[in-house]
């Protein structure tokens, strides 16, 4: 198969998904006429014609509200979120009817809700958030985050197959910056697995969406010191890969949890605690967390910059564990 | 009224500082905004003025030393007051700042009793970091007065910060000697806020300087043994969980391992260490006392020397060595090339940055990985002292593979640091210490000890000018590094004007195949060597 971008990747899932299963359909703002703000379902509604390729007013609460009551119907919709920010728009929908709906009623709500999140283009405040740790923080929802291609493509046809309410969050800054070959054949990727993205020994680098690569440019930076760093790409959120994470800090015993997301309610804290659960003694050094700093994202690009981490934090903080 | 001088806090994010060099000494007058001393930070290099005029009475925090903001570092009293007594010991000191850490011969050292501080004794207790980013706290109650007897862990003092109040549990158990600093005071952590045990005299008492010795001298022989234990005297042992597993799976003692960490710490490899020694006092990756060689020799155990007149048989290790070395001056038509190069600037720089390098860098910085640099750099001008005569032809190596002697009590063996050129300043300077640390440990991978393209040997340690070494066969060049000294040196200025000017001098001897390698080559190769070290431009990380 060709390269292709990771939205390409993304469109390719749909598409795949929507021939397989007559169930699946897509849901949102400017999804059908106008193939998508982003262009991921350009061309869809003339494969698939316009009652599966749903345009709908400006309204997010109605996107997450309609298609929870097609997906009680039997029915697997897809939905979009023009910018993942706006989900707040829906959280009341997504908390208390969504997550609880096989828990309260035994009704399962098999849907996506998709979108592209976060920063890095200069979107400013409303655009250019990280929103998942809302979501990652209610149960009964599972919470997707692909920093690459090939994962992008295998998570949302396992999303769209997966029979929980499933919320997707592209990185809108990954979306054609990133290329690669994807396999021919059909496949999937699990939900709830992280993936080793750099082997490495001495410092563990856990990460996920667009900072993968800015763990990755700093571990290349690192190698010409002789510090091997190991990066672990989450690729989802919830559930966390708990093993994963307490196997990297048992063969490294140093670690840096990495992400855009702000500081405070980040998963670098909730990752803190679990190591310091379950793999304590295989510290040699406290664990570090390289975030964005707690303030709305600015749009100045300078500013923007000094908010968000960047490739020399995570080679410092990496300088200071190996040094400890 | 006395005046305290502190360890001023230069950016919101620092928490501490390391005092690189004092401008005035205990005696002398200072005038108020006057510079007193000066600082290395994470983000800036200052010098600090003084907050008054008057004179420096007493020094407390040395040069080198790291400690945290505001921390009293000296104290300036009235225009011709007394002098406190001698200056203490430095307080939170970071060894990693001092002096290169002591080699050690492996099973028969103990380690000294842990310093304690001229005025008799006693532990510190200080003020706790509660959090990452914390860098002060407010002292609020004591819970003991002085003369109190106290247990160890017993709730000594609460303490309010930005993020949490808290209970602080005595680090030792005693006598409560001193308490420092008041009910409401607000100081950094790290700060001294009470003395527990010791004769309780108003000297700063600072903790046992951990791990590293003070004592290597620049010259040959390392000083003996493993540096003081990691913990304080009655103190915590720095470690961490997973050290602590080791220790408990492994039934280590802690209390006899020292730390090579951050702050004394023991690390991982230091438990290690100390597991495959046989949980005896440790012997942390010695790392040279010579500033230039990373090949220093491990002081010989003393083992008797033979009886005169007897015939002890050859090692392996010393057989081979003789074979390979008629083999090699049998092949090669050795010539040896020697060059004077001025050193200074090296020197310099080495001195000014050397103690912020190892606290950055975990890594000690000697003058091997700029030796190596520029002999890298003249390498890839001048490939063929890269390359090896095989049969008719001449082989042009791909990769420059730098071997570095290494010398051991048992012999002498040559690891290789393969792709030297695809490391930078950082990277060179930890694989030498890499590679020569487990070549001592016996701990080198046999493809570890082949493939050299060139090398590097170190003969300088024992005070020789230079020597001429042996080439390391199928090389076609070794290059040995003399002792490193001072010299009257004949220096021209801009305007043609001769003067005598005393500098750092070093003298290197390229030996060379000259089967390969002409005259012209060895020396173009030198010049361009003794250039790159000579006008030091490199960024060293």
């Amino acid at each position: 198969m060709a390269v292709v971008t990771y939205l390409e990747a993304i469109r390719q899932g749909l598409w795949e998904e929507m021939e397989r299963d007559p169930a699946v359909f897509v849901m949102g703002e400017d999804v059908g006429v106008y193939g998508g703000a982003f262009k991921v379902t350009e061309g869809f509604i003339n494969r698939f014609g316009p009652e599966r390729v749903v345009d709908t007013p400006i309204s997010e609460m109605a996107i997450a509200s309609a298609a929870y009551g097609a997906s009680l119907t039997g029915m697997r919709p897809v939905g979009e979120f023009q910018f993942m920010d706006f989900i707040t728009s829906a959280h009341s929908q997504i908390v208390q009817i969504l997550a609880k709906s096989n828990w309260r009623w035994g009704a399962p709500a098999p849907m996506v809700l998709r979108g592209p999140t976060g920063g890095g283009v200069s979107g400013g405040p409303f655009h250019s958030q990280n929103n998942e740790m809302a979501y990652v923080h209610t149960p009964g929802l599972k919470v997707i985050c692909p920093a690459t291609a090939r994962d992008a493509k295998g998570l949302i046809k396992s999303a769209v197959r997966d029979n929980n309410p499933v919320l997707f969050f592209e990185h809108k800054y990954l979306y054609r910056r990133i290329k690669e070959e994807l396999p021919e054949e059909e496949y999937t990727i699990p939900i709830g697995k992280a993936r080793v993205h750099r082997q490495g020994k001495h410092v563990s680098v856990i990460t996920y969406a667009a900072t993968v690569y800015v763990a990755q440019e700093a571990a290349e930076l690192l190698a010409k010191e002789g510090i091997e760093v190991e990066i672990l790409d989450l690729r989802t959120l919830l559930p966390l890969d708990r093993d994963a994470i307490r196997e990297t800090v048992e063969k490294t015993n140093r670690v840096i949890v990495l992400h855009e997301d702000t500081k405070t309610g980040g998963i670098a804290g909730e990752i803190a605690a679990i190591i310091n659960e379950e793999a304590f003694d295989f510290l040699d050094a406290p664990i570090v967390r390289v975030t964005s700093l707690d303030s709305a994202v600015p749009f100045s690009p300078p500013l923007e910059k000094a908010f968000m981490p960047q490739v020399e934090d995570v080679v410092r903080a990496a300088r200071r564990l190996v040094a400890y | 009224m006395p005046t305290d001088v502190v360890m001023p806090q230069m950016g919101e994010s620092i928490t501490e500082g390391t005092l690189t060099k004092w401008l005035k000494k205990p005696g002398d007058t200072v005038s108020r905004d006057e510079p007193l001393f000066e600082i290395s930070t994470d983000k800036v290099d200052a010098e600090i003025p003084s907050p008054a005029a008057g004179t420096l009475l007493e020094i407390k925090v040395q040069e080198g030393a790291t400690v945290g903001i505001n921390t009293v570092v000296a104290v300036i009293g009235e225009a011709g007051g007394a002098a406190a007594p001698a200056p203490a010991a430095p307080k939170q000191e970071t060894p990693k700042a001092e002096a290169p850490k002591a080699a050690a011969p492996a099973p028969a050292a103990t380690p000294p009793p842990a310093a304690s501080a001229p005025s008799g004794g006693g532990t510190d207790v200080v003020m706790p970091q509660m959090g990452e980013s914390i860098t002060e706290g407010t002292l609020t109650k004591w819970l003991k007065k002085v003369g109190d007897t106290v247990q160890r862990d017993e709730p000594l003092f609460e303490i309010s910060t930005d993020k949490v109040d808290a209970e602080i549990p005595s680090p030792a158990a005693g006598t409560l000697t001193a308490i420092k600093v008041q009910e409401g005071a607000t100081v950094g952590i790290n700060t001294v806020v009470a003395v527990i045990g010791g004769s309780g005299s108003a000297a700063a008492s600072a903790p046992a300087p951990a791990a590293k010795a003070a004592a290597a001298a620049p010259a040959a022989t390392p000083a003996p043994s493993a540096a003081p234990v990691a913990a304080a005297a009655g103190g915590r042992i720095k470690s961490s969980p997973l050290v602590r597993k080791i220790a408990k799976d492994n039934n280590l003692d802690l209390g006899k391992i020292s730390g090579t960490g951050a702050s004394g710490r023991i690390t991982k490899d230091d438990a290690l260490n100390a597991l495959n020694q046989g949980g005896k006092s440790a012997a942390p990756a010695a790392a040279a006392t010579s500033a230039a060689a990373p090949a220093a020799s491990v002081a010989k155990p003393t083992s008797p020397a033979p009886e005169p007149g007897s015939l002890v048989p050859l090692t392996k290790m010393r057989s081979i060595i003789a074979q390979r070395m008629v083999e090699s001056k049998r092949i090669s038509p050795h010539v040896h090339t020697i060059f004077k190069v001025d050193m200074t600037r090296i020197v310099r720089l080495r001195e000014k940055e050397k103690s912020k390098y190892e606290q950055r860098n975990g890594v000690k910085l000697t003058y091997m990985p700029f030796i190596a640099r520029a002999a890298v750099a003249a390498l890839r001008k001048h490939a063929i002292v890269n390359a090896s005569m095989e049969g008719d032809a001449i082989r042009y190596n791909r990769n420059i593979n730098l071997g570095i002697a290494v010398a051991l009590e048992w012999g002498l063996i040559v690891p290789v640091i393969k792709q030297t050129e695809e490391r930078n300043f950082l990277g060179v300077a930890r694989a030498i210490v890499d590679v020569a640390d487990r070549a001592r440990n016996k701990k080198l991978a046999p493809d570890e000890i082949s493939g050299g393209t060139f090398t590097l040997t170190n003969s300088g340690i024992f005070g020789e000018q230079f020597g001429m070494p042996i080439i390391n066969q199928p090389q076609s060049a070794i290059l040995g590094i003399g002792g490193l000294s001072k010299e009257a040196v004949v220096m021209t200025d801009k305007e043609g004007n001769d003067t005598i000017a005393i500098r750092s001098v070093q003298y290197f001897s390229l030996g060379f195949d000259h089967r390969v390698i002409d005259g012209a080559d060895a020396g173009k190769f030198m010049s361009d060597f003794k250039a790159y070290l000579e006008n030091w431009a490199e960024d060293i990380g």
